[in-house]
């Protein structure tokens, strides 16, 4: 039996949010969890929210995400600050509509790592939101500067590489295009400092700093399981034990979803046309048998 | 569910999730690294489901569920033997 808060999640109720303060979210996929997670931040820093998503599963999907990750983050609250539970959940409206987007501040895009629906989405959000509204596109590995012109508003358009959890996580990666504006970075820097982030600058890139790093890293990861040179745990137990990471590369792989892994290196691959982006067989077959990591309960470790 | 039974399903959650078979009752699972924050969310939902309780916003506090010790007590307190 789960715990059910008395306040609810508005659906579609937007008539008392500021059009002025409005971070907007947008989340594709009943899988995605990085829009629920940045929802969460914000509505936990007193600024309203809203979820966009294509269905109703999806957005109930993300409500109990966004529930049981305020709860717990509820746990380690000893400055005793933090905002009950009930009214942070209060913040955060849900919607299928993405009209819902038309009074909105910035757009914080959470699309599935595919060039081709956010390419339909940026399109769309370029008809919907109004002229000043800033594009955050939270993408792993697809430059900003395409995104950008898929939106129209190449000026407007900025990319943050939030990570996950996003309340948990302090820093995040800034990446503007050369066409971002003075302006959408100082707009964007102002709302980061709201959600008490610090930024760390990087040039347009496929996969900025973190992911083209990082997503080879977990490839061959994945390889050595695949070649059966370890097992998972032992894998992660030497990055862990013998380097001090808090995470190793395969539970880091799980946490982000093997799902955006695959999707990323094929977005690196597809740009840079080197071998070493190739994505291995093993987590193909992983995103085959829908085994993603944490989002579907298990992947190279079982979750729930 | 008695004490004895409560502990051990507790305590296996904890064995199996930090893989460490040595973990000891009175052990800081958060305190000692040993669990990550994201583990906050798995605990609390493992507990509601497992033993048919409901954690309440002022249940929340990290010394309601940070040891074997700590959880079983909190259990017992929520959901008394009958």
């Amino acid at each position: 039996m789960l715990t059910r808060f008395q306040g609810r999640i508005r659906h579609r109720r937007l008539e008392k949010i500021s059009p002025l303060a409005v971070p907007v979210l947008l989340e594709i996929g009943k899988e995605s969890v990085m829009g629920a997670s940045v929802a969460e931040d914000l509505a936990a820093h007193g600024l309203q929210a809203v979820v966009v998503d294509t269905t109703q599963e999806a957005l109930r999907h993300a409500e109990t995400n966004i529930r049981r990750s305020v709860r717990a983050a509820k746990l380690f609250d000893k400055s005793g600050n933090m905002d009950p539970p009930d009214e942070i959940l209060s913040r955060i409206a849900l919607s299928t509509e993405l009209s819902d987007l038309a009074n909105a501040a910035f757009v914080i895009e959470n699309a599935t790592e595919d060039i081709s629906v956010k390419q339909a989405i940026y399109q769309d959000l370029n008809n919907v939101c109004a002229d000043d509204c800033i594009f955050v596109a939270n993408t792993s590995c697809i430059p900003i500067a395409r995104l950008g012109s898929f939106a129209q508003r190449p000026d407007r358009t900025i990319g943050v590489h939030f990570m996950n959890p996003v309340p948990m996580k302090d820093t995040v990666e800034m990446i503007p295009s050369e066409q971002t504006s003075p302006g959408t970075v100082s707009a964007v820097t102002s709302l980061l400092d709201r959600l008490g982030k610090e930024y760390i600058l990087v040039k347009d890139s496929p996969g900025f700093v973190s992911n083209r790093v990082l997503m080879v890293t977990i490839n061959e990861a994945i390889r050595l399981v695949e070649e059966g040179v370890a097992d998972a745990d032992s894998v992660d137990r030497i990055f862990q034990s013998c380097f001090g990471h808090p995470m190793g590369p395969l539970a880091t792989g799980d946490l982000i979803g093997l799902d955006t892994i695959l999707l990323s290196l094929e977005v690196l691959l597809d740009s840079f046309g080197e071998e070493k982006y190739r994505p291995c067989d093993l987590l193909r077959e992983m995103v085959e048998t829908k085994r993603y990591g944490r989002k579907t309960g298990e992947g190279f470790f079982k979750y729930g | 569910m008695a004490d004895g039974k409560t502990r051990a399903t507790i305590r296996e959650f904890l064995v199996n999730k930090t893989r460490n078979d040595a973990i000891r009752d009175d052990d800081d699972i958060f305190g000692t690294g040993m669990v990550n924050s994201l583990f906050a969310v798995e605990i609390v939902c493992f507990i509601e489901e497992t033993f048919g309780i409901t954690v309440e916003n002022e249940d929340l506090d990290v010394a309601n569920f940070r040891s074997v010790e700590a959880l079983t007590g909190f259990v017992e307190r929520k959901a008394p033997t009958k």
